[in-house]
């Protein structure tokens, strides 16, 4: 009977695999008794009806979450949500004016303006739908992985006073919001100038036919070589941010994670740097060329301040992963008083 | 009016609900396939939806409340559904609650009576 076989396929369609035959067999038979002996088309349909509709019916065999972001983050996604498009929409609109700056010298025509406000309003509606992915996708893993759900007084049930956030003047433990926010601008707009325009970071130089040449900073085909790990740990950062912008205050896990994180992109740094490849041998000519001084002078300075800047980074990275660590132990030990 | 009965059919649909997974327990003692247990229930005037009930059952067994067994012996394949035994224990232990329940909202409601006769 071919209605049956649709009613049981609407039912079953989106069912786990581990229980759709199982479900599909034990609904068919249960049909069937339903039926009466030598039934007609009529009956099945009486039958059907009295079932009711096969989605809500799939909906009570469901045992699965439903729902990308459920009550407990929606708040709190909502509000990263807007920070983090706005925050994308003006790094990007702010690439694409100096792209074309770049591009088109001789600006202030008006055919030029309209490729300006042309490039804009894409660059800008690019901003929001990344920013709106990748919040969506951090926010989708906090959900399925329930972490900070000590925050979730509205699934867990062993909800004690402690877990009231802090109060904000003047708390050192609170991780202030503008300086999440401040971090999280710089790290967007350095992902998306790596990612969409790394050939921005560059040398200016005006020729003599008055175009403006770009000497970029990155090989870029090799920079390509490391774009989806470097992606990676852009997501994993903005998960961090996240995580922090809706703790609202430091604990353990989010130390501990933060901690990691800092140590693993240090190293990536460092195979970074390490790789000579990397980086653009015209850039450093171009820096010979400006500086007056010998190639081998320039190479030697620049091989220090590599180092330099992988120190200072290094630094601050563990600076930050202690010091994190600590507020959270402060915490805690005045919890347990 | 209208207004007052759909409150009155929500209310109801909602006190029921709560009484069903007892209501379904109780009738597990020995094996029944879905539509036996439809048709049992409504022989006793608790009719269920055979909508809401099939879904039930299956949660019932992945709680552990219900084991099953599928009847391929007969003509048309049918899944058994009886008490387990921590079903059992559990159904003990709902039968004691509904029953402080049911005397405690009498008691309250026989006195609230009184008080209005008064």
């Amino acid at each position: 009977m071919k209605l049956i076989d649709r009613y049981v396929y609407a039912v079953t369609e989106y069912l786990p695999k581990d229980i759709r035959e199982d479900v599909g067999r034990e609904l068919r038979a249960n049909i069937e008794d339903m039926l009466p002996e030598n039934y007609t088309e009529k009956d099945v349909y009486q039958v059907l009806e009295e079932l009711g509709s096969p989605w809500k019916l799939a909906n009570e065999y469901n045992p699965k979450k439903r729902y990308l972001i459920g009550p407990g983050y929606y708040d709190k996604y909502i509000s990263v949500l807007k920070m983090v498009i706005g925050i994308c929409v003006s790094v990007f609109a702010g690439i694409a004016i100096l792209d074309w700056a770049i591009e088109s010298p001789s600006g202030g025509s008006v055919n030029n303006l309209i490729v300006l406000s042309s490039k804009l309003i894409s660059a800008m509606f690019e901003g929001a739908i990344q920013g709106a992915l990748w919040v969506t996708l951090v926010f989708f893993i906090l959900e399925r992985t329930g972490v900070d759900a000590g925050h979730l007084s509205f699934y867990n049930s062993k909800w004690t006073p402690e877990d009231l956030p802090v109060l904000p003047p003047n708390n050192k433990r609170k991780i202030s919001r503008g300086e999440t926010i401040f971090s999280m601008f710089f790290t967007i707009l350095f992902v998306a100038l790596i990612c969409v325009k790394p050939q921005l970071i560059a040398i200016y130089d005006k020729g003599d036919d008055g175009n403006m040449d770009a000497i970029s900073l990155f090989d870029i085909e090799r920079l390509q070589s490391y774009m989806i790990i470097f992606f990676l740990f852009a997501i994993i950062e903005l998960g961090i941010y996240v995580w922090k912008y809706i703790a609202g205050s430091w604990n353990m896990p989010l130390a501990v994670a933060n901690a990691i994180y800092n140590v693993v992109s240090c190293i990536l740094l460092i195979i970074m740097l390490s790789d000579q490849a990397l980086f653009n041998s015209e850039f450093f000519h171009k820096i010979v060329e400006y500086t007056n001084g010998t190639s081998q002078k320039v190479t030697t300075w620049i091989d220090k301040s590599k180092w330099v800047l992988l120190a200072v980074i290094v630094i601050i990275c563990i600076a930050d992963s202690i010091s994190a660590i600590v507020k959270c132990l402060r915490r805690e030990s005045n919890y347990g008083r | 009016m209208d207004s007052m009965n759909e409150q009155i059919s929500s209310l109801t649909v909602e006190l029921k609900r709560g009484t069903l997974v007892l209501l379904v327990l109780s009738q597990l003692r020995n094996y029944e396939y879905g539509y036996s247990l439809v048709q049992k229930l409504e022989e006793k005037h608790a009719p269920i939806e055979a909508g809401t009930l099939y879904p039930l059952l299956r949660r019932l067994e992945k709680q552990n409340l219900l084991k099953s067994e599928w009847d391929t012996s007969e003509s048309r394949p049918r899944k058994f559904y009886t008490l387990s035994e921590e079903g059992k224990a559990v159904y003990l232990q709902l039968k004691k609650e509904w029953r402080s329940i049911s005397n405690l909202l009498e008691v309250l409601l026989e006195e609230d009576e009184n008080n209005e006769t008064n």
